[in-house]
């Protein structure tokens, strides 16, 4: 598995360039026009994430998302999910760095394999980061306004995370 | 109901409210400033990386690689982007983007994924609009459908872990359903919206 991993880009960037050459594809010149438009793209992204990037330090450093965190524990407690979890649930769509320093930090207080350990991981790998994803996908085309299109993302996310619980205790029972 | 703009005003009308009452202001202030400087050089560093694999797909699309790909996942993708001619180009890095999120392979997918967002537009009815195509691909995307997820297993190995890839499947099981329940909303939001319409 690791190696496969450790192999996944090299492998990938060869099978490309020898279908490429095997082709008659003039390689390094469609390599320099390909990248030109990959440079605008890139330039393009810059608005969106000093949108979110800014929301999201003025959010945290405050201390408003940790008081967010507190005011969820009653909720936790109703719908029955240990109160170490919720905030990670919370955290998962808006950062994915949050996210994996979330986890990591309960994997490494309660053990990788112990049940809080496992749940963590299987939330964390259980979707995406929808803000992030949809702030970069959408910003490289230049569109603003995304619709339905974070309910959408918010409630995948929402099901995601129950799912993970549910599926988390009966992997341990199981 | 979740539009960005309420969501990115309360992040920001929030945080400065709570920073107040903590008497975080000036710490707040610093990390906002530094959050600025962060942009640009998370920017910068994907760039590099972002020009480089549009360079190397330019060369897989002048191969025909997309093509071929697409052709492998057309059953799947036909119900799914009914609008689009199986040998489109959109429909070609569609596939590949998916394909490198299926293999886990993160740093490659984000490229990727931008690829496919313009070829949707190319083909978008109304340009500058999320279209029907986008959200269903969006769909796909957000739900994290993965056969190895290498960030939770790198971490959890770090950690210590004896069975570091234990959670392959239960993250494969999560992601399918999340996956799903997003594609539905889409769906009924969608036919709600055209059933208001007439």
């Amino acid at each position: 598995m690791k190696t496969l991993s450790v192999w996944a880009i090299p492998l990938f960037i060869m099978a490309v360039l020898a279908y490429g050459e095997y082709k008659g594809v003039k390689v390094y010149e469609t390599f320099i026009k390909g990248a030109s438009t990959g440079l605008k793209t890139g330039f393009q992204l810059l608005p969106y994430f000093l949108a979110i990037f800014g929301a999201l330090a003025v959010f945290k450093t405050s201390g408003a998302l940790t008081l967010f965190c507190r005011l969820t524990t009653p909720l936790a407690r109703l719908l029955r999910i240990p109160e170490e979890i919720l905030p990670l649930g919370l955290v998962k769509p808006l950062s994915g760095s949050g996210t994996i320093g979330f986890m990591a930090d309960l994997t490494q207080k309660y053990g990788p394999d112990s049940p809080l350990g496992l749940m963590a991981s299987i939330i964390a790998g259980g979707s995406e980061t929808t803000f992030y994803v949809l702030t970069v996908y959408l910003g490289a085309i230049g569109i603003s306004r995304p619709k339905h299109l974070v309910s959408m993302g918010l409630l995948g996310d929402l099901a995601a995370f129950f799912a993970a619980i549910f599926i988390a205790r009966w992997f341990q029972i199981g | 109901m979740f539009t960005i703009n309420k969501i990115w005003f309360a992040l920001f009308f929030l945080g400065f409210l709570v920073a107040g009452a903590t008497g975080r202001v000036e710490e707040t202030t610093l990390a906002l400033i530094a959050a600025m400087e962060e942009s640009v050089s998370f920017t910068l560093g994907l760039i590099g990386f972002l020009a480089f694999w549009s360079g190397l797909l330019k060369i897989a699309e002048a191969a025909g690689i997309t093509q071929g790909l697409a052709r492998a996942l057309h059953p799947f993708l036909r119900r799914l982007f009914p609008r689009l001619p199986h040998d489109s180009p959109a429909i070609g890095a569609i596939t590949l983007s998916l394909a490198a999120n299926l293999l886990g392979l993160s740093h490659a997918a984000t490229p990727l994924g931008i690829k496919a967002m313009h070829e949707l537009e190319k083909v978008n009815p109304s340009p500058g609009e999320v279209s029907d195509e986008m959200a269903v691909y969006l769909a796909l995307i957000l739900g994290g459908i993965s056969f190895v997820p290498s960030t939770i297993i790198a971490v959890r190995s770090r950690a210590g872990s004896t069975r570091p890839s234990v959670v392959i499947l239960p993250i494969l099981i999560v992601s399918f359903i999340g996956t799903t329940v997003a594609l539905c909303t889409h769906f009924i939001i969608k036919k709600t919206r055209k059933e208001s319409k007439k």
